[in-house]
């Protein structure tokens, strides 16, 4: 062993534990294990180096920086309340094809939400306000909140 | 006493007659212990699809919309009373609720499955379901017998 080690190069050496000299101990911080320094602070010059250490120590309990938003279906992040008379809006969520609820891996919107619009439809088209096998012509051209192509999870159409 | 909200489709008419008819459908309402709160006028237009009722075809109608307070136990009454007017083509009684406050769970929604706390759910309750074993019942605790 001892002759193995004179072989070594002279770096390799370090890198074996018991061959190099420590003067640092084990300590805790924010919940990990942290290598510290020992080393007693002999003038005011080594007290400010550790002040300054210290201030660069990881921060204890902070909150995640890189957290991201909570993604929010477009009818919440909006507050909107769709309507059974407003067919503006409802018929955003039909097909101009067939007059067909688009499903919520199309709509995007959250379970909640996409449960109040098909009701509120039904009871549009119901009402005599809205039809069923199509998507009113007036409304057909209106601004498209997704695209019945790309859904979130592929489908049988 | 709850709020309600009719929706009515009128057939096309002249605007005296127009006027006698909300009169009697409002009239209804009143005579059944019943407040009317608002009366909207949603215009004349083409039906989005042809309505029959009262041995007649309709393609365009007059839309009103009336908000009233009503005790629950005339509504049917009212519905039949307006299922008999010649000029109502059609009518909807809708009960008015105040939307109730939810938050948006789609952060949770758009997850891969197996993070999805539904998804989690189902593969638990399908690990619980004891699947039946054949016993051998003899009294071994190894199969004696080629398997």
């Amino acid at each position: 062993m001892y002759v193995t080690l004179l072989l070594l190069p002279r770096r390799l050496q370090c890198i074996i534990p018991h061959m190099r000299e420590t003067s640092r101990s084990l300590a805790t911080l924010g919940g990990g294990e942290v290598w510290r320094s020992t080393v007693e602070p002999q003038s005011e010059l080594d007290e400010e180096i550790q002040k300054a250490r210290m201030k660069d120590m990881p921060v204890e309990d902070m909150k995640n920086p890189f957290e991201r938003e909570k993604a929010q279906c477009i009818l919440c992040q909006y507050k909107i309340v769709p309507d059974y008379k407003n067919v503006k809006l409802l018929s955003q969520f039909v097909s101009p094809y067939t007059g067909q609820i688009y499903g919520r891996h199309i709509t995007r919107l959250c379970a909640a939400q996409q449960a109040r619009l098909e009701k509120e439809i039904f009871k549009s088209q119901s009402a005599g306000f809205m039809p069923y096998y199509f998507k009113d012509v007036a409304y057909v051209k209106d601004p498209k909140l997704f695209d019945p192509d790309r859904p979130i999870r592929p489908h049988r159409f | 006493m709850p709020n309600y909200e009719v929706a009515l489709v009128l057939r096309t008419m002249s605007r005296p007659e127009l006027i006698s008819t909300l009169r009697r459908t409002a009239d209804a309402i009143f005579n059944k212990g019943g407040i009317i709160r608002k009366v909207e006028n949603l215009g004349t237009r083409n039906l989005p699809y042809k309505m029959s009722a009262h041995g007649s075809v309709h393609k365009q109608g007059s839309y009103f919309v009336f908000q009233f307070i009503c005790p629950p136990s005339s509504l049917h009454n009212l519905e039949e009373e307006y299922g008999r007017d010649v000029d109502i083509v059609r009518r909807r009684i809708f009960k008015m609720e105040t939307p109730e406050e939810f938050e948006c769970t789609l952060h949770e929604e758009i997850k891969p499955p197996a993070y999805r706390k539904d998804v989690q759910k189902m593969i638990e309750e399908s690990k619980k379901i004891d699947k039946y074993k054949f016993k051998y019942n003899s009294g071994l605790d190894y199969c004696p017998f080629q398997k």
